[in-house]
């Protein structure tokens, strides 16, 4: 066995040794002071390195989902560069599929909820938000809840002007947040928690909804309840 | 926004960090690194919307962020020989501790000018793999070298870090 600390130490950490020889080494290591300087030496070098990981600054976030919102496309879809009227056809009934899967339609069998309710979901099912016009309110900072805002804008569901504010966590969770300044209507099934003014939650088609008056009068949707569990103590609804 | 630029954020956002990090080693303050991650969104928006979809969102990003760096970013760019000054973006934090807090902080720049002045395929390795958190195997297909070579870098790297950071009594957490 050829004796190269250096090269042996950095397999070995880098995880590019087999079980056996990783095994073997680390006997090695006992009795081979060289080995064992490389390997101190470069694991404390990792955690030195590893301590100076920073978190991408919260206007930087914001400023490059603006930028991607504002990025004019320059040029057609390929498909549809490449398709000639039958493609065109196609495009069309997708269009019209799309905007009747905007449109809430519960199923004979399917609760019906307040139209605000129903389209706020179908908005979260769909990965949307308004987008009629830039937001009033200010978004709610869940950075400290690990939540960074991946979509913003102002418009309406059912009949109720809204700010719609898309969330996104490291681990992929989502979460949408709707705030408005007149009150959300209840959802069926809904469940306060103390009484009629209460913030109260309800569960749809496998997305949860919370909704509160204070501090500020929002609806928010998830699909993972402890998203809401989290929001709710950290906004401190009541 | 279309539903396609929206799925682009949110594949894409979790990302930053990893960007930021890329492009924070790479350039020679944080506004150049800001447009940097800026740049490097709007290349991969390009070809996401031209339907080219990564199968891993993280080195993919990372490839585009160091394509550009090859290419024209730092053109007629040189580094500083001074240190960077502190940096204003938020520090992921080790725990809740503030005096822990303040320590690391502190640490951390002085971690962050011992970086600055490794070679630069060491620095890159050493970004891509520690402080973007990218495997041996990404960083060798990103820097197109082998992955023997990758950890060679990072294993050199690193035994100079921790050789710097006792010759200027920098203490880490183990320390």
């Amino acid at each position: 066995m050829s004796h190269n600390p250096e090269q042996d130490a950095a397999a070995y950490l880098g995880g590019a040794m087999r079980e056996k020889k990783s095994r073997r080494f680390e006997e090695h290591l006992l009795e081979c002071q060289d080995c064992w300087n490389e390997v101190t030496l470069a694991r404390r070098g990792r955690v030195l390195s590893e301590s100076a990981r920073a978190i991408a600054p919260q206007a930087l976030r914001e400023r490059v989902r603006a930028s991607v919102e504002s990025e004019p496309a320059t040029s057609p879809a390929p498909r549809l560069q490449w398709a000639g009227a039958a493609g065109l056809a196609a495009a069309v009934v997708i269009a019209v599929v799309g905007m009747l899967v905007r449109t809430p339609a519960p199923g004979p069998n399917a609760i019906r909820q307040p139209d605000p309710v129903a389209q706020a979901i179908v908005d979260f099912q769909d990965r949307r938000v308004p987008a009629e016009g830039t937001t009033t309110h200010e978004a709610p900072d869940l950075t400290e809840i690990g939540f960074q805002i991946a979509g913003a804008g102002s418009g309406a569901i059912g009949e109720l002007k809204v700010d719609g504010f898309a969330y996104l966590d490291a681990t992929g969770r989502r979460l949408q947040i709707y705030v408005a300044d007149e009150p959300f209507p209840e959802a069926v099934g809904a469940k306060s928690w103390s009484g009629p003014d209460s913030p109260w939650t309800a569960s749809a088609q496998g997305i949860q909804i919370l909704c509160a008056d204070s501090p500020l009068r929002l609806l928010a949707l998830s699909d993972r309840p402890e998203v809401l569990q989290a929001v709710s103590a950290y906004l401190k609804m009541s | 926004m279309t539903n396609s630029d929206f799925d682009f954020i949110q594949a894409t956002l979790p990302a930053a960090d990893l960007i930021y990090n890329l492009a924070r080693r790479s350039t020679t303050g944080r506004e150049e690194a800001e447009d940097l991650v800026q740049e490097t969104y709007l290349r991969a928006l390009k070809a996401w919307r031209a339907h080219r979809r990564p199968e891993k969102v993280e080195p993919w990003m990372a490839t585009i962020c160091l394509n550009i760096i090859r290419s024209d970013y730092r053109r007629d760019r040189r580094r500083p020989d001074e240190v960077l000054s502190a940096e204003p973006g938020r520090w992921q934090a080790s725990d809740d501790n503030t005096e822990d807090a303040a320590f690391s902080h502190i640490q951390r720049e002085q971690v962050n000018a011992l970086i600055e002045r490794l070679p630069e395929e060491q620095r890159t390795a050493l970004t891509l793999v520690d402080l973007c958190g990218l495997t041996a195997a990404q960083a060798a297909r990103i820097t197109r070298s082998p992955r023997g070579t990758v950890l060679s870098r990072v294993h050199r790297g690193r035994k100079a870090l921790a050789i710097m950071a006792k010759a200027n009594k920098v203490k880490d957490h183990e320390s």
